[in-house]
């Protein structure tokens, strides 16, 4: 087995293997394969974890994002977290000084009672649990009043409220609900807006060209319209007889006519599937389903196809309506575009804009027809936005799967997507979907196509860990790294994609100071790397990948996992790989590393280098470039120093004024003067006041935007030009010189010219 | 859906549709004097319509009475030459009407600053969204040389043979410190490059946009404005990043020039009341003021059921009932 994986290159190591048995004990059980006798499920949780996490496990008593709050009636902060409600309530109403301290902590002990009830009681709004957290808070308390008014004090202070919603397998699906729906509210309430504004101006126009129809000047409808009370104290035919006879003005084309009102039909029609006011925003639409929310991708192409015939009618009736409003309509231009008005004739701005559905799925099942209908939506311009729920990381088939063959599908599409390079796309874990809450309003909010794709860890067996910590591991870990790619903001990469919702980016690995103490007692610091082993030794189906090793056999060939993954093949060849974990009395234990979950770790690491390269992190073709740029100029110095040598004996003798000049001379920027002896306007200050046009249309003229020129100095009299000159309101007339010297009492002319030119 | 009828493209046959050149907007030709300061504003404003390619159809001047109120005649548009002082009414009953239409108001400094100045106050606090130009010549010149609410003290005109007795109204800093002020600027009809920069900014606020033009008058106060038109060290160009960029020809000849933020609503009072310069630019403008017509544009355009709603709920108040 160790031949397999060694070089001819090195064969005293090989040979330092062989003789060393504790090495080559180590070796084999990093090699091995993984004990098959126990099934998948049979593991048990783990009872060790990544020695990073220790601290956390209790979590319930370290503030976090969840639970969150989900916000009524607020499109633009639907999620919110409770500890961010608490912080704000702490600026706002806190007093100064130690009364502020008290205040702090009482709020803090409510907000961990409110964690505890929210778990129990998970139907309820924040106001109730308040109330119940705060009554048995007091009541327990031996300080009561004092926490009562601290807790009176917040309850004012307190501006949201909503459904308390902690991490769990169905927080995802319910904070992209709770987002979805007030989008479409607003949405319906801007379309209604449009079309009232539409239906409302078409009526005016059609309703007072039938005002002016005969029909509408016949004594009966006049009588109508005038009501029944004044039926014996007006002759209607008389008056019927007036107006017609006064009747002026042209009666509209009939086609035009028609062309109207079947707009406006339409757009009705359109009107009477809206939501009601204060519904839900779910449209009522014609066909068999009645929803925006879809559970599959198929489902969805068919229903936006349905969609799209509806709206392609709308727009045209939109767009002829307008152009008729605007009077604009010329039918000889437009009525064979709209004749043949079809969605190919969609911009992809309308395009986007028609509707959106949302879709559910589960990433874990996704059938062969299923995936290749997601890829159809993302490359589309179909206003569809996915929730992709990835629930186990690898696949579910992973645990016993042979090395590097493990699922990666559900980790890949994300950046698939990104490559379209049109589709918005959010990749994130469950536990950061408060903190990445604006970027999913955002995605939900734009035109096409959008996929948000959520580790959500429900696919593992329950352990010890928290559901929170299942999640955040995965983006700490980079086995499921946070990043958002949205293409409205900008043209390129660097404005487009954000790697920013991932932790210390820059690096590989997320490293943080570990503290522990030692056999003998003492406290030792280091710093540990969270990796994706570490990820997933939290999952009881990969137990079988990681072997503890006593304290008496370890090697100093063994290394932590992050140096290992930092070899070559070569370099690694005698060095066994481990991580550190804790047990629940937090005693730490080194863990050998079998080779498998190295292959998931390097296909993590390699994923991880290009997300950091799109975002421009050590983005290879900089650096490579920023390597020549160095080594050109590290030639170039050297070669001038070079030539320095060789020249200084010639150049101590050379004038200065051989150097090259730094500047360009003044003279060559300033702008030319006009030649004084030619006459000119500065048209710039013309106020076009008619004056000189006035004196002599030949001579001045206006230019296309009305100021004026000497069109011809030749065509009146040098008396005309100091004349006009004198008379010019703001003084930009120059007479210059005359043109014929035979002029009578130029001398005059030029002395008065003079103040001029 | 509601967001592609903002963005219907234009279709292909929009493209064909005509654009528009400064003659496009031309109307009747000018009766105002020869060497008039009106004339200025007309060409800034043709140009202006001819660079935002305004349709003349959407387009409208309203004015009262006096010189200046006669410039609707001369624009190629649509226009309303009122009363006088009721300029800024009448245009805000277009613009509530009809907030499709670009709304611009042409008044004089008699015509705003006296007989209409109680509509001046209330226009400038509803904010509705229009371009105000006071041409500010400082005298009455259609009714023949009477001394206007901003003729400087001392001026002998038909009405004050003896000089005008009060001090003027400085109608910018008044301006200033009306309650909704959003956007105040000045400007002068003998620097025509500045004049169109502030008018088109102007144009561009959304907003009621107040622009005070020095006009020459040259009939009745020939050289009035001497001053400042020969002596351009007099004059103080108001620049900034959010404010007046300047032309090339500007630059070169007025150096006297202040970065100020139109933000400043302090130094803006200060740079209005100044003695001994002129400052042009914009001297104020705040975006965030809101629009009386965005506010009642909402209601508007409610389906016929509940206009009707609305009008019983409003007749019902009026309702005698009978006693039992």
């Amino acid at each position: 087995m160790l031949q397999r994986h060694t070089s001819s290159e090195n064969p005293n190591r090989l040979s330092a293997i062989r003789n060393d048995e504790g090495l080559k004990d180590l070796l084999r059980i990093h090699l091995a394969e993984p004990d098959r006798a126990h099934p998948e499920g049979e593991s048990g949780p783990p009872v060790l974890s990544p020695a990073l996490l220790g601290p956390y496990r209790e979590l319930e008593t370290i503030r976090h994002d969840f639970p969150v709050v989900l916000v009524e009636d607020n499109t633009d902060t639907p999620i919110v977290s409770l500890a961010s409600i608490v912080d704000g309530i702490l600026d706002k109403a806190a007093p100064a000084g130690i009364e502020g301290e008290r205040f702090r902590r009482h709020l803090y002990r409510l907000e961990t009672s409110i964690k505890g009830l929210a778990e129990k009681k998970p139907r309820l709004p924040l106001s109730e649990l308040w109330s119940l957290a705060g009554d048995a808070l007091v009541r327990e308390c031996e300080h009561s009043d004092r926490l009562g008014a601290s807790l009176e004090a917040a309850a004012k202070a307190l501006s949201h409220d909503g459904r308390v919603l902690t991490c769990g397998t169905r927080s995802t699906r319910r904070i992209f609900e709770h987002a979805w729906q007030p989008l479409q509210s607003g949405r319906a309430v801007r379309e209604r807006e449009v079309l009232d504004e539409l239906i409302a101006r078409l009526s005016e126009v059609l309703e007072s060209e039938r005002a002016r129809s005969p029909e509408s000047r016949s004594p009966e409808a006049l009588e109508a319209a005038l009501g029944g009370e004044h039926a014996g104290g007006i002759d209607f035919e008389s008056l019927s007889a007036v107006l017609r006879s006064t009747q002026r003005g042209r009666v509209m084309p009939a086609r035009r006519a028609k062309r109207l009102r079947v707009a406006r039909k339409v757009l009705q029609s359109e009107h009477a599937l809206l939501p009601p006011r204060g519904g839900n925003g779910v449209r009522r639409r014609r066909g068999r389903r009645g929803t925006s929310v879809c559970e599959s991708c198929i489902d969805a192409l068919e229903q936006f196809d349905s969609e799209l015939q509806r709206g392609v009618e709308l727009i045209r009736a939109a767009r002829v309506a307008k152009l008729e409003l605007e009077n604009h309509y010329r039918e000889e231009r437009h009525d064979r575009l709209f004749e043949t008005f079809g969605a190919a004739q969609l911009t992809a701005a309308e395009y986007r804009a028609l509707p959106p559905l949302l879709v559910y799925l589960n990433g874990d099942t996704l059938s062969d027809v299923e995936k290749s209908a997601l890829m159809q939506i993302l490359g589309s311009d179909m206003p569809v936005k996915v929730v992709l729920e990835v629930h186990e990381i690898p696949g579910s088939d992973s645990a016993n799967a042979p090395p590097g063959t493990f699922t990666e599908w559900t980790r890949q599409i994300a950046g698939m997507a990104v490559s379209l390079g049109e589709t918005f796309v959010v990749q994130t874990a469950a536990s950061h979907l408060p903190q990445m809450a604006a970027d999913i309003i955002e995605g939900l909010r734009c035109d096409g196509p959008a996929l948000f794709c959520v580790y959500t860890a429900s696919g593992q067996p329950e352990c010890a860990i928290p559901h929170y910590l299942r999640c955040a591991s995965a983006v700490e870990s980079r086995a499921f790294p946070s990043f958002v790619f949205s293409p409205s903001r900008g043209t390129d990469l660097a404005s487009r994609f954000f790697l920013e919702g991932s932790p210390q980016c820059e690096q590989n690995w997320p490293e943080h100071r570990f503290r522990y103490e030692t056999s003998d007692g003492k406290e030792a610091i280091e710093n540990l790397a969270y990796t994706c082993v570490d990820f997933l030794a939290l999952d009881p189906r990969f137990l079988r990948h990681f072997v503890e090793v006593p304290r008496e056999r370890w090697h100093a060939n063994m290394m932590p996992v992050v140096e290992y993954l930092a070899l070559t093949q070569d370099e690694s060849l005698d060095k066994v790989p481990y991580v550190y974990l804790v047990d629940a009395r937090n005693r730490l234990h080194r863990v050998i590393v079998r080779r498998a979950l190295l292959t998931f770790a390097r296909k993590c690491l390699a994923n991880w280098r290009s997300l950091q390269e799109l975002a421009g992190i050590n983005n290879s073709h900089a650096l490579r470039l920023l390597e020549q740029e160095r080594a050109r100029l590290e030639e170039q110095s050297h070669r001038v120093v070079e030539v320095a040598q060789t020249v200084q004996p010639a150049q101590a003798e050379a004038p200065a004024a051989e150097a090259i000049p730094l500047q360009a001379a003044p003279a060559a920027q300033a702008v030319a003067a006009p030649d004084s002896d030619q006459a000119y306007i500065e048209s710039e200050f013309c106020t076009s006041c008619d004056d000189c046009t006035q004196r002599n249309a030949s001579m001045f003229a206006y230019d296309d935007v009305k100021q004026a020129y000497i069109k011809d100095p030749s065509a009146g009299s040098y008396r005309e030009m100091v004349d006009a000159a004198e008379n010019c309101p703001v003084c930009i007339i120059h007479p210059g010189k005359p043109l014929d010297l035979s002029e009578p009492n130029l001398d005059e002319l030029q002395q008065r010219a003079s103040a001029f030119n | 859906m509601s967001d592609y009828f903002k963005k219907i493209p234009t279709s292909v046959a929009d493209l064909e549709e005509d654009t528009h050149i400064l003659h496009d907007y031309e109307g009747a030709v000018s009766r105002w004097c020869h060497g008039c300061g009106d004339n200025a504003i007309l060409t800034a404003l043709q140009k202006l319509c001819a660079e935002e390619q305004l349709p003349p159809e959407k387009t409208v001047f309203a004015s009262g009475i006096g010189c200046a109120s006669r410039l609707p005649h001369y624009m190629g548009t649509y226009g309303f030459h009122g009363l006088h002082g009721r300029a800024l009414p009448i245009a805000e009953g277009i613009k509530i009407k009809r907030p499709d239409l670009h709304v611009f108001v042409n008044t004089g400094d008699g015509d705003c600053c006296s007989i209409g100045a109680g509509h001046w106050l209330h226009a400038v606090r509803y904010n509705m969204n229009m371009t105000v130009m006071l041409h500010d010549n400082r005298v009455y010149g259609l009714t023949k040389n009477q001394a206007s609410p901003t003729s400087p003290q001392g001026l002998v005109t038909s009405t004050t043979p003896r000089g005008a007795t009060l001090q003027p109204l400085n109608a910018v800093a008044a301006t200033l410190g009306m309650s909704n002020v959003s956007f105040v600027a000045q400007a002068a009809d003998w620097v025509p490059g500045i004049l169109y920069e502030i008018l088109h900014l102007a144009f561009l606020h959304r907003g009621l946009s107040f622009v005070s033009i020095l006009q020459r008058c040259p009939h009745y106060l020939p050289g009035h404005f001497d001053e400042y038109i020969k002596n351009p060290e007099r004059t103080l160009l108001l620049t900034h990043e959010n404010g007046l960029q300047l032309d090339e020809a500007s630059a070169r000849r007025f150096k006297n020039r202040e970065e100020h933020d139109p933000a400043d609503l302090s130094r803006a009072q200060a740079l209005a009341t100044m003695p001994d310069k002129l400052a042009l630019g914009i001297l104020y403008r705040n975006e965030s003021v809101p629009c009386y017509d965005d506010m009642r544009r909402r209601e508007q355009h409610l389906p016929i059921e509940d206009k009707i709603a609305a009008l019983e709920r409003e007749f019902d108040r009026f309702t005698v009932e009978a006693e039992l």
